[in-house]
């Protein structure tokens, strides 16, 4: 809007739109050139602060600052939002390592499970009271090992070795219902050693 | 001529020079806003600057086919009122006038007066009697009676209902008037000035 608007309004117009700007009807380049107005003739100023004495403080909608206020306005702006930028880049960076090494610890902690899983011996007892145990043919303990076998083999090499196999349960399983402890895990050990090695 | 919409939309592309412009546009108004809502020129300018910070980093998020004014002025007024609130709470910058100080209003702020003048005297005036309102009461007046942002806006920025913008003019200008009338009844009387 500029300024030569208020020029279009003399008193009769202001007097003939005073109460529709009084009630903030008139659109603002029109209520800028009454306000104008308004405020440079002492009777229509008089006329509008009867009515309403607050009119008094509408012509600080037309401060404007001197252009020195605006100086290192900008720089400080840009500036601001240079370090905002460096400050998001920054918490992002941190994000990504925070959900990358939450993903690492998942997978992780899956892997540790399925392993750990895989490698616990078959269960013997069963959920609630029941307990179904495959009846061992023999029942045997670590104390008392199963018989072992040595067999000489002569090697391409013309190289005597002796294969001493060995068979034993290597953890004692858990009780049953019936008190009597179940075979552990069998185990197959197997030991080639030159021949002339006694064990 | 700067086209308003095509700096908006540049900015929100990341052009710096766009947003430089952009700033030249809207900076009166955002510091005057601010001004007449914190009452302090020096935070004042720390509000609108921050509040065009916050536009950079909030643009991407504008609706272009909505109106850019009202989006924009909702940050500078919520800073403006935060800061005046903070102020509100700490020891008092601009004191009220005391009830001794009853007269007549300077010469500068009356008609024929230096526009510059006047305009500094009755910002004074204003940031003296408007130490007595609340910080929602101060931000709907400087909206409303100054800036001449429709109620239903003001709403919008505020973040409130129409019934509750109307509720707080009306205190406010009952608050205003109530100053003037103590501390300057010759204003009031109208027939000496």
């Amino acid at each position: 809007m500029s300024r030569g608007s208020t020029e279009i309004f003399d008193c009769d117009r202001v007097n003939a739109y005073l109460d529709s700007y009084l009630l903030g009807q008139v659109p603002p380049p029109e209520r800028r050139g009454m306000r104008l107005h308004i405020h440079r003739c002492p009777a229509c100023f008089q006329k509008a602060s009867e009515r309403d004495p607050l009119q008094l403080f509408a012509p600080l909608a037309d401060q404007e600052r001197p252009e020195a206020t605006w100086e290192g306005f900008w720089p400080a702006i840009r500036e601001g939002i240079e370090r905002e930028e460096t400050r998001r880049l920054a918490r992002r960076k941190w994000l990504s390592a925070a959900a990358l090494a939450i993903v690492v610890t998942s997978v992780g902690l899956i892997a540790t499970r399925y392993l750990v899983r895989r490698a616990e011996p078959v269960p013997v007892a069963m959920a609630g009271r029941t307990t179904v145990t495959p009846p061992p043919p023999e029942r045997h303990s670590a104390a008392a090992p199963l018989p072992q076998t040595v067999e000489r083999v002569r090697t391409e090499g013309s190289r005597e070795v002796q294969i001493y196999t060995m068979n034993y349960y290597d953890q004692p399983a858990a009780a049953t219902l019936e008190g009597a402890a179940g075979p552990g895990r069998l185990t197959e050990l197997v030991l080639i050693v030159d021949a002339g090695i006694e064990l | 001529m700067v086209d308003e919409r095509e700096l908006i939309r540049r900015a929100r592309r990341g052009d710096h020079q766009a947003f430089e412009l952009l700033v030249g546009l809207k900076r009166e108004r955002a510091f005057r806003i601010a001004f007449n809502i914190a009452g302090n020129e020096d935070d004042a300018k720390d509000i609108a600057q921050t509040a065009f910070i916050k536009l950079w980093s909030s643009l991407r998020s504008f609706d272009e086919n909505s109106r850019f004014d009202p989006w924009f002025f909702r940050i500078v007024v919520n800073l403006a009122i935060d800061s005046y609130r903070k102020a509100q709470r700490g020891p008092r910058l601009v004191a009220p006038p005391s009830d001794d100080e009853a007269g007549a209003l300077p010469a500068a702020v009356l008609p024929g007066a230096d526009a510059g003048l006047m305009r500094a005297e009755l910002s004074r005036i204003f940031n003296r009697l408007a130490a007595e309102l609340a910080p929602a009461q101060r931000a709907v007046f400087t909206l409303k009676e100054i800036e001449g942002v429709p109620t239903d806006e003001i709403a919008k920025i505020l973040g409130i209902r129409t019934s509750t913008v109307r509720n707080h003019l009306m205190q406010a200008r009952r608050i205003l008037q109530e100053g003037l009338r103590r501390h300057y009844p010759e204003y009031l009387r109208g027939p000496s000035r």
